[in-house]
């Protein structure tokens, strides 16, 4: 058996695809490349994929990782030629020692994110407020549970890096790295730049809040590696 | 609001997206003509239809046509669009319909006429057809329900009658020189009409009488009497499908589907389908394989359904499914056969592609009694149903489900007593012959429809059952089916008794149609949308009483609104087989013998 590793784009209007459609639509396009795909057993058998961090349906990415066993090795040409719709392109594809899951070792996702306001800021210091929002004690929000009853997070706890990149007009981008691990938890970007724009008493209308996933960072060996590097 | 915003706002945006596996992008020049087929309801249910894929596949083959799809927003959708000023788009280039040449709509079941309205509403486009000048798209429609054309007689220019592939490349023909400017809007309509299987209602005047009833149609132009329905003669070699547009969502139907052959021979008396699409036309073994191989390969879908009306009545179903079984399961791929009969050869054939996937049975005796599945002329017998029960339950099925019709011409409450009969005798059935190991207990779903007479069917001239009958009947059934193995389920007949005021309904429906829009009707066919007290209002405000369409016995020698379609076969097969059905005779199955329903001779020509 073999674990091909794919790196890939979901940008365009293909960011509008749920997880499900997008596990779907590669299953699909596996199938009819003839990929040599390992199968479940039982009554529904069905491909072996693990898509690791899920992106939220409307954010789009530059760089998304995903697992697929084969029974045998396939031309890795072959892989990187496969044609998905416009926005799914697969940028870097080899065959890995998958020991451990995909899905756990994902710990941080770098995202760029892009305001659009009814009118302009250009006047307000953004840069400045960015410091002080990052050096409060907390920044509490309310966060429902998968029971269902609501409990407080501290999302300072969860932000590795924010910053404000650009700002010009209507139009203000920042950067953030953010936990997105099951276990330590995640912090969703849009929100992030909600609470941020809460703190500096943002009173402009917004837009359009636009989400790009830019990098992924596993921990390996004790230090964070991007994607890129993996 | 640009659509990216209103995409990041909505449930599901992938409804709205385009650019799935297979899907056209053409560069669109002044020549391109731009086709938009329109499905008047959600992706999930459009992209299901088989007959899209056929059409959006055939035309784009044509280098000057670029065919673009179309559906009706979701509700959340459509509010952004209206709250911003938006329009429609197409899901491939984005472009407004009023940008494009032909707007082609779809016409499965009656209640989307007002989604129709509301996607021309929603594009800025006026309804009637007398409102539209050559600055607006062609409005087109096909379909089962263009078979009764009439109720939207006055929105649509231009009707498809019977099997598109041969005439919409026909009609392109004709559409050219129009796009070119070389002839007029009326001389394009007149010349379409010429291609045969096409209806082009403003050449058509009904004249009713002063009870409502077509006395005659006037001819305003050079144009065929009738309209004969259009059919692909040579299925085997005609267009073959051999790829598909592989959906995002979670549509109803999400496998390749494969025709394997059109019209049914089985003649069951209240089935529309059963008698427009005849006849019989086969694909051979070797061509279906052929499709099935073409299309998985380009689609990756993991499972394929062999499609028709009666699909295990197929010549060689046994062969042909045990083949493709064969092939495919290694890649784990499914087969799956979308109706089943009720008899121990099809149990045998599902047992074939229960290897690789076990899905639930369903049957459809249709009605309680062989007195009246003889009147219905559905060759189910009694003796059938327990052979079935015995085999599936036998072979370790625990769950079935029956489709069952009620308010069916000459239906009593002993009829209703039969459903829950069958229902019970699976579940004794179940007892006696289930495998010892099986664990599971038996669950038996029953689900009822409201009968509704259809065109051009031994029963278009029966009154429908009115409302409170339909009622007392389902109450009945509920205090019958009280096993507690038994599910009930049944189908509003709310719905059904507007169903049957379109399905045989006349050209003075328009109005109501869109008075019930401007009050607020659309998605009629969806329970959470449809609101009957919206079209009682409608039809009052009109003047126009429902019961005249449905509940009035008509006589043999009404002129009906759907005369003008002739669709092969004969008004006098009709009445026979009508008058057969109250005399409790059935008629064979006519792949045994021909039992002259007429369209050998009127559509293929030659002898019966």
């Amino acid at each position: 058996m073999e674990t091909l590793r794919i790196v890939y784009t979901k940008q365009k209007y293909m960011r509008y695809l749920s997880h499900l459609e997008l596990m779907k639509l590669f299953e699909r396009v596996f199938r009819f490349q003839k990929l040599p795909l390992k199968f479940s057993e039982g009554f529904n058998p069905h491909p072996k994929m693990t898509f690791a961090a899920p992106l939220s349906v409307g954010f789009s990415s530059q760089a998304e990782i995903m697992e697929v066993q084969l029974n045998e090795r396939i031309d890795l040409e072959h892989v990187l030629q496969m044609k998905f719709p416009d926005g799914i392109q697969i940028i870097k594809a080899k065959y890995v020692d998958s020991k451990k899951a995909l899905m756990a070792s994902i710990d941080f996702s770098e995202y760029m994110i892009r305001i659009d306001f009814g009118a302009s800021v250009s006047e307000y210091p953004f840069e400045e407020r960015a410091e002080s929002f990052l050096n409060q004690e907390a920044i509490h929000y309310e966060k429902k549970t998968k029971k269902g009853t609501m409990k407080t997070v501290n999302a300072l706890e969860l932000v590795k890096s924010f910053s404000v990149i650009f700002k010009e007009e209507n139009e203000l981008i920042l950067r953030a790295t953010l936990a997105s691990n099951s276990s330590m938890g995640s912090l969703n970007p849009e929100l992030l730049a909600n609470l941020f724009l809460n703190f500096c008493k943002n009173e402009k209308e917004i837009e359009q809040i636009e989400v790009e996933r830019i990098n992924l960072f596993m921990t390996v060996d004790k230090k964070l590696v991007s994607l890129y590097e993996l | 609001m640009k659509l990216e915003a209103m995409l990041q706002r909505v449930e599901k945006p992938s409804r709205y997206i385009g650019g799935e596996i297979n899907t056209f992008n053409k560069e669109i020049t002044a020549e391109m003509i731009r086709f938009a087929f329109c499905f008047p309801d959600v992706y999930e249910v459009g992209m299901s239809y088989l007959g899209l894929q056929i059409i959006y596949s055939l035309l784009n083959k044509e280098e000057d046509v670029f065919c673009e799809r179309v559906f009706s927003p979701w509700k959340d959708m459509e509010e952004l669009i209206r709250e911003n000023n938006q329009t429609t788009v197409t899901l491939e280039t984005k472009s407004k319909l009023l940008d494009m040449d032909v707007l082609a709509f779809t016409l499965q079941y009656e209640l989307s006429y007002t989604n129709i309205i509301n996607m021309l509403d929603l594009s800025h486009i006026p309804f009637y057809a007398k409102d539209r000048s050559d600055v607006h798209p062609l409005i087109v429609a096909g379909g089962p329900c263009a078979y009764n054309p009439e109720p939207i007689a006055d929105f649509v220019d231009l009707f498809f009658i019977g099997e598109g592939e041969e005439q919409l490349i026909e009609f392109i023909e004709v559409y050219r020189p129009y796009k070119a400017g070389k002839i007029t809007k009326d001389e394009m309509l007149l010349a379409a009409t010429k291609i045969g299987g096409v209806y082009v209602p403003k050449f058509y005047e009904p004249v009713y009488d002063e009870k409502g009833i077509l006395v005659e149609v006037n001819r305003k132009a050079d144009v065929p009497e009738k309209i004969k329905k259009r059919i692909v003669r040579d299925f085997d070699k005609g267009f073959q499908l051999e790829t598909m547009i592989v959906p995002f969502a979670d549509v109803v139907h999400d496998r390749a589907a494969i025709e394997i052959f059109r019209g049914c021979t089985k003649g069951c008396r209240f089935c529309q389908a059963g008698m427009i699409y005849r006849p019989v036309r086969e694909k051979s073994p070797e061509t279906i394989k052929s499709n099935v191989d073409k299309i998985l390969s380009t689609t990756g879908f993991e499972e394929f359904s062999l499609t028709s009306l009666s699909t295990m009545d197929y010549s060689s179903i046994e062969t042909l499914v045990s083949d493709l079984v064969q092939q495919y399961e290694k890649e784990s791929i499914g087969v799956s056969l979308p109706s089943l009969r009720l008899d121990s050869f099809s149990v045998d054939v599902v047992k074939e592609i229960q290897k690789i996937r076990k899905t639930g049975l369903t049957f459809a005796p249709e009605a309680g009694t062989q007195r009246l599945r003889d009147v219905i002329n559905k060759g189910v017998s009694s003796e059938n149903i327990e052979t079935t029960f015995r085999s599936i339950f036998g072979l370790g099925w625990s769950r079935v489900k029956l489709y069952f019709m009620i308010g069916l011409p000459t239906e009593t409450h002993e009829d209703l007593d039969g459903i829950s009969d069958i229902a019970n005798l699976g579940t004794y059935i179940f007892k006696q012959v289930k495998p010892e190991s099986m664990k599971k207990s038996v669950q038996v779903t029953v689900s009822t429809s409201c009968f509704v007479p259809k065109p051009f069917t031994p029963f278009q001239w029966m009154p429908q059952s009115t409302m409170d009958d339909f009622y007392e009947k389902i109450d009945y059934l509920k205090t019958k089916l009280i096993n507690k193995k038994v599910v009930y389920n049944y189908h509003d007949p709310k719905t059904s008794v507007l169903e049957g005021v379109f399905a045989r309904g006349d050209r003075k429906l328009s109005k109501v149609i869109l008075k019930a829009f401007e009050l607020g009707a659309k998605f009629d066919g969806w329970q959470e949308y449809f609101d009957y007290s919206i079209w009682m209002q409608a039809f009052e405000a009109c003047g126009v009483d429902p019961d005249f369409y449905t509940v009035r016995k008509r006589d043999y020698n009404e002129l009906f609104p759907w005369d003008i379609i002739d669709p092969g076969v004969t008004k006098d097969y009709l009445i026979s087989e009508n008058e057969k059905a109250l005399s409790g005779v059935t008629t064979i199955d006519c792949r045994e013998g021909c039992t002259a329903c007429g369209v050998n001779v009127n559509i293929i020509g030659g002898a019966c």
